[in-house]
């Protein structure tokens, strides 16, 4: 039987209002779209230097990635792009991996996703629009 | 007489598996049916009995795979209301009809030259368009859709004009479920000029054609819409506007000299199905549409009008004093597809969907069905569809609704 999809956290994360909107005047932004349903999230991003001061989010898409960004934003501040594809790429080996082979306790309330392979675009959809805003640091 | 659904719904072997403990209630037919045991019979008979190259073999094997294959051409003329098999070509799919008919069509194509589409239109018959656009300036033009989802005929005079090369059209919406009124349109286009194509993918379905009635020159549908295999689709064509096309792809199977410089193709439908083409899947198209001509049609019509009414009224019923469902397309009680997408206020799509299948084993479809267009002209980021099918049962609607309650019970 596979987990419940929509846990208490995902609905209460989901909600939350913090960090959604617009910032005035951003340093970076950049828009992700899921092609397979039409979603789209909007990453605003205020930087100290090479870090993240702030991240806002728009997003037009369904709970999880509703809860996937509002997460994001709560843990993007500090993080500079090394960071946050770190970040990223290791919340992607966390949905991939076996039940229990693999902990990552910060993305904890989204292990129910893991066996929901056609839902991974919905949480990680902030993380790529995140990575998009951002520029590569110069080689 | 009742048209007996259950005895229908037990020759599709995959309606009795589960989806977590829950008895499977597949309501996305109009993306993808099921398909009849006899049509896998028929697919695993030919494999293991028949399976050889087409066209150029004299072994046994190959005159027996030709000849199943050509005798599947027939089937599919007959189901369409065709002259002859020659007017029938096999693509990959209903995508791939359109595509190559943009190829084709389109060679001589020029600045100034127009192609008519509609609003309505799944992207199928939007891109390749677009594409022949892109290659050699033509005009794209769109006809608009009205309120209830129709293609809106009331500019139909000024839209197609004596520049209009081809006007091609869906036959019956995948998001709305309307029904073009083919006759009015064909009559226009042929009267300014131009090449008039049907794209039949939700229409096919629904039991054999009379094309040549519809006024179409072309028509198009795929297979694993209508019981059959998926990798298979057909262009009917007229054959004296087929012979008069160049082809679209070249190679193998489809040409009557080659030199080194230069090439012969040969007559339709050949012309246009260059390299090995999907034998096994046309052996089981023609399964296909041999069983479902067999089938009682009228009882069919009058179940799935019936079942599509019962979804329209529960999610009316649902939202009374609510006003949080939007239902489109055309109203209860007016002809349509047995299909029904609707919006629900603050719950996405796929929402619904996933909790529709966790926990009800109710199969839908959710996002903006490959119509983004529609969508946006509803001011819509998607909706959730429900597409019925012969098989669907009484059963199936009430887990739909039971689940809706719990949709519209959990995300409030």
């Amino acid at each position: 039987m596979k987990k419940d999809l929509y846990g208490d956290q995902i609905l209460e994360w989901a909600e939350r209002s913090e960090h959604m909107g617009a910032i005035e005047n951003p340093d970076y932004e950049a828009t992700a779209t899921n092609p397979l349903c039409g979603d789209k999230v909007t990453i605003q991003v205020l930087m100290d230097g090479d870090t993240i001061r702030q991240l806002c989010c728009k997003v037009r898409g369904c709970l999880l990635c509703k809860a996937s960004c509002v997460h994001l934003a709560h843990m993007a501040g500090g993080l500079d792009r090394t960071d946050l594809k770190d970040l990223r790429d290791g919340f992607e080996q966390f949905l991939k991996a076996d039940d229990d082979t693999m902990d990552l306790p910060s993305h904890e309330m989204f292990s129910p996703v893991r066996s929901h392979k056609s839902r991974y675009r919905c949480v990680l959809l902030p993380y790529n629009a995140a990575l998009k805003a951002l520029p590569e640091p110069e080689k | 007489m009742t048209y007996d659904v259950d005895r229908v719904a037990a020759q599709f072997s995959i309606l009795t598996r589960l989806v977590q403990d829950n008895p499977l209630h597949y309501l996305d037919n109009a993306a993808t049916s099921q398909v009849p045991d006899c049509v896998i019979e028929a697919m695993v008979t030919h494999e293991t009995t028949r399976r050889a190259n087409v066209k150029r073999g004299v072994h046994l094997l190959s005159e027996e795979a030709d000849e199943a294959y050509e005798e599947a051409r027939a089937e599919v003329a007959r189901y369409l209301g065709a002259d002859c098999p020659d007017e029938v070509v096999f693509t990959s799919g209903a995508t791939a009809g359109i595509n190559l008919l943009a190829l084709s069509l389109g060679q001589d194509m020029k600045p100034g030259d127009e192609v008519l589409i509609s609003q309505l239109e799944h992207h199928s018959n939007i891109i390749p368009w677009q594409m022949l656009r892109q290659r050699t300036g033509i005009t794209l033009r769109y006809l608009p859709v009205t309120r209830d989802g129709r293609i809106d005929l009331n500019d139909l005079e000024r839209c197609i004009t004596g520049n209009t090369r081809v006007v091609a059209l869906t036959h019956g919406s995948n998001v709305t479920g309307a029904i073009t009124n083919a006759g009015a349109i064909a009559a226009l286009a042929h009267d300014r000029g131009a090449r008039f194509m049907l794209d039949g993918a939700q229409t096919a379905p629904h039991g054999p054609l009379e094309v040549k009635a519809l006024g179409a020159d072309f028509y198009v549908f795929s297979s694993h819409k209508v019981y059959g295999p998926s990798g298979i689709g057909v262009i009917w064509g007229k054959q004296e506007l087929l012979e008069r096309m160049p082809p679209a792809f070249g190679g193998g199977e489809m040409i009557e000299h080659v030199d080194m410089e230069t090439f012969t193709s040969m007559s339709p439908p050949h012309r246009f199905e260059a390299g090995t083409p999907p034998i096994t899947q046309a052996v089981g198209l023609a399964a296909a549409l041999k069983w479902l001509g067999a089938q009682d049609l009228e009882g069919i019509y009058r179940h799935l009008t019936y079942l599509t009414d019962q979804l329209i009224e529960g999610l009316e019923h649902m939202d009374r004093g609510r006003e949080r469902i939007r239902i489109l397309g055309p109203v209860r009680g007016e002809e349509r597809l047995p299909l029904v997408s609707f919006s629900v206020d603050g719950i996405h799509p796929h929402d619904i969907c996933q909790i529709m299948n966790d926990h009800h084993g109710v199969a839908l479809r959710g996002g903006h069905h490959c119509a983004q267009p529609l969508h946006d002209l509803y001011g819509l980021d998607g909706t959730t569809r429900a597409s019925l099918a012969v098989y669907t049962r009484k059963g199936d609607i009430d887990a739909f609704f039971e689940g809706m309650e719990h949709c519209l019970e959990m995300f409030t």
